[in-house]
């Protein structure tokens, strides 16, 4: 039975992880766990990661770029809590947020459905940022919006509209 | 006139209950931690107190509070004075005031307000309250070259009893402006709207109202065998402390079928398994809650069959999203709740808390697990049995190697936190 741990941020980002990838995920694994990093403690990561490794099982660590400066130093001090004799390239970064695969997979037909702007490319959105576009455009509530986003959220969009998606489903979803 | 969002910036207690002094800062979402019988409550009550001295009166709110020996500190003698002193933050007020120089009128612009309460018990109670404004005088004069905005601080003793002279003062020179060159009866239909003449200047201090401010402090502390019981129809539209009406809300709540429809999302997001959320009426003029879940066709729980948790989270979600008072004081959240919602139940009050301000008392470590720490207040108990409340910062390295390895949960429960 083929298994794949995510970690991911939680916040925004575990209805989108735990619903829509995990369903993608589904077509190449048997079993997929999801884990959320926020408030979890560097020995929990570590041992998790262990115990996985002894298992064969495999694993992804999805984080932000958030403050970042660059590719390298996230993925220096993402390390540090996943051990450093592991593999970096399990580590994907989302440049900036995971926000900005959601704004990307809306495309124009879910742009236009919610209202919002069509941006060709959602890389360089910051969180904030969607948060102020959803607010002129009416969305009060970022949970609303969220929402609306995964439901009308479609992988061929997010492909077109932003990077580090089309480099994660390229590496993990085709 | 503008918009007039306040905030709660600051708050400063002096002799109540179990607080001897303390001062705190506020954002707009804010956490306060800490053990049973540590102050939290107290700390809450504080905000009661002062809302329920706008609301109802001060000798009914000291009464609500169990009367004046129960308000004071013990450790402090009984003629202390008790100060409860507020700033608050008040966006886009533009005060139609005008002071002259030289014919050259001015508007003013109120950005933040500072109003203290003063309490002196000796054989009748005597209360006295301040409001201090800060903002600035703004030129209305459209002619280039016209004169700078003035920084000002505006001082009305006596608040409370709106006959008092205002003080002006010019921050930068820290000089009095003569208050026999304000103007108060100017016509300014740019500041005033729709034109109309200046109110009497002992009336302007009505416009700054800090009564919608205190008035709308609202504090829920949710029981949720309440929330499962009926609600009879006589009663508020507005959430009750306890969320004993939710069913009455949401009644009336689900007239709306956007909001409904709003509703349902929230509460999708804490407990999947919803498919419907209604309320029925049950005769005698009473309504309670009723729930579909995904997993049975038809089959329809009522009132008292919902598990306290999922009441629970109903009228949390009525709080955050829905009830329209601000500041909101929510009280221990987490009861009832599974620790994987709760994390839910953070993110929930943080989007909400973009557009207004909540504060959360919680003695929960796996709440901590999801918060921003700059958001958190440790609330514990001095030597002397006085509740102290500090902000939660990271002392170098060694809290930082707590953290890091620990967690700031395991922190709490250890009782290192903010050691």
């Amino acid at each position: 039975m083929s298994e794949i741990i995510i970690f991911y941020e939680g916040g925004s980002d575990k209805k989108f992880i735990e619903i829509f990838l995990s369903e993608h995920f589904k077509k190449k694994y048997d079993k997929i766990s999801p884990f959320k990093t926020v408030g979890m403690k560097k020995e929990e990561r570590k041992g998790i990661i262990r115990r996985a490794n002894d298992r064969g099982i495999e694993y992804i660590y999805l984080t932000d770029l958030d403050e970042s400066p660059c590719l390298v130093d996230k993925r220096s001090s993402v390390s540090k809590y996943i051990g450093r004799d592991n593999p970096e390239d399990k580590i994907v970064i989302v440049c900036n947020e995971l926000e900005s695969w959601l704004y990307a997979g809306l495309g124009k037909e879910g742009c236009m459905k919610l209202n919002l702007p069509l941006h060709e490319k959602t890389d360089s959105l910051s969180k904030e940022e969607i948060h102020g576009i959803g607010k002129k455009c009416g969305y009060n509530s970022w949970a609303i919006l969220k929402n609306h986003m995964i439901n009308e959220f479609k992988i061929k969009n997010a492909i077109r509209h932003n990077d580090s998606f089309e480099y994660f489903y390229r590496k993990y979803l085709s | 006139m503008a918009s007039n969002r306040k905030m709660i910036q600051k708050i400063y207690i002096h002799n109540f209950k179990s607080i001897e002094d303390v001062c705190i800062e506020l954002g707009k979402f804010n956490i306060f931690i800490g053990s049973n019988a540590s102050g939290k409550s107290n700390f809450v009550q504080a905000f009661k107190f002062i809302h329920d001295c706008f609301a109802f009166g001060i000798d009914n709110s000291v009464s609500m509070q169990g009367g004046w020996d129960e308000i004071q500190n013990a450790n402090l003698p009984k003629n202390e004075k008790t100060v409860i002193e507020i700033t608050a933050s008040v966006e886009g007020v533009r005060w139609p005031f005008v002071w002259t120089e030289s014919d050259r009128p001015y508007g003013a612009k109120i950005t933040g307000a500072k109003y203290s309460m003063t309490f002196e018990h000796k054989q009748k109670m005597q209360v006295s309250d301040n409001l201090e404004m800060v903002g600035e005088l703004i030129p209305l004069s459209k002619k280039k070259n016209s004169a700078k905005n003035i920084p000002v601080k505006i001082i009305a003793r006596g608040y409370s009893d709106k006959k008092s002279e205002l003080e002006i003062i010019n921050t930068e020179g820290n000089k009095e402006l003569p208050s026999s060159e304000t103007k108060p009866s100017l016509f300014i239909p740019d500041l005033i709207g729709s034109g109309g003449l200046m109110p009497p200047l002992n009336k302007l201090i009505e416009l700054i109202d800090l009564n919608d401010l205190f008035q709308e402090i609202s504090i829920f502390d949710i029981t949720p065998k309440n929330a499962k019981k009926g609600a009879t129809y006589k009663g508020m539209l507005t959430l009750e402390e306890d969320g004993g009406n939710i069913a009455l809300v949401l009644k009336d709540l689900f007239k709306d079928e956007g909001k409904k429809k709003e509703f349902h999302i929230y509460a999708s997001q804490l407990i999947p398994e919803i498919k419907e959320i209604a309320t029925e009426d049950i005769g005698d003029r009473t309504v309670q809650l009723k729930l579909e879940e995904n997993y049975f066709e038809e089959k329809i729980f009522s009132g008292m069959c919902l598990s306290d948790g999922t009441a629970n989270i109903l009228a949390l979600i009525y709080a955050i999203y829905f009830d329209k008072s601000q500041p909101k004081i929510i009280e221990e959240p987490e009861k009832n709740l599974h620790p994987s919602l709760i994390g839910n139940l953070v993110e929930m009050m943080e989007d909400a808390s973009d557009s207004l301000q909540i504060m959360v008392t919680t003695h929960s470590p796996v709440m901590l697990r999801y918060i921003n720490i700059e958001n958190l207040n440790i609330v514990s108990r001095d030597e002397k049995g006085n509740t102290r409340i500090s902000k939660y910062s990271s002392k170098g390295e060694v809290d930082s190697y707590l953290l890091d390895e620990f967690g700031i949960d395991e922190m709490m429960i250890e009782g290192v936190l903010g050691k």
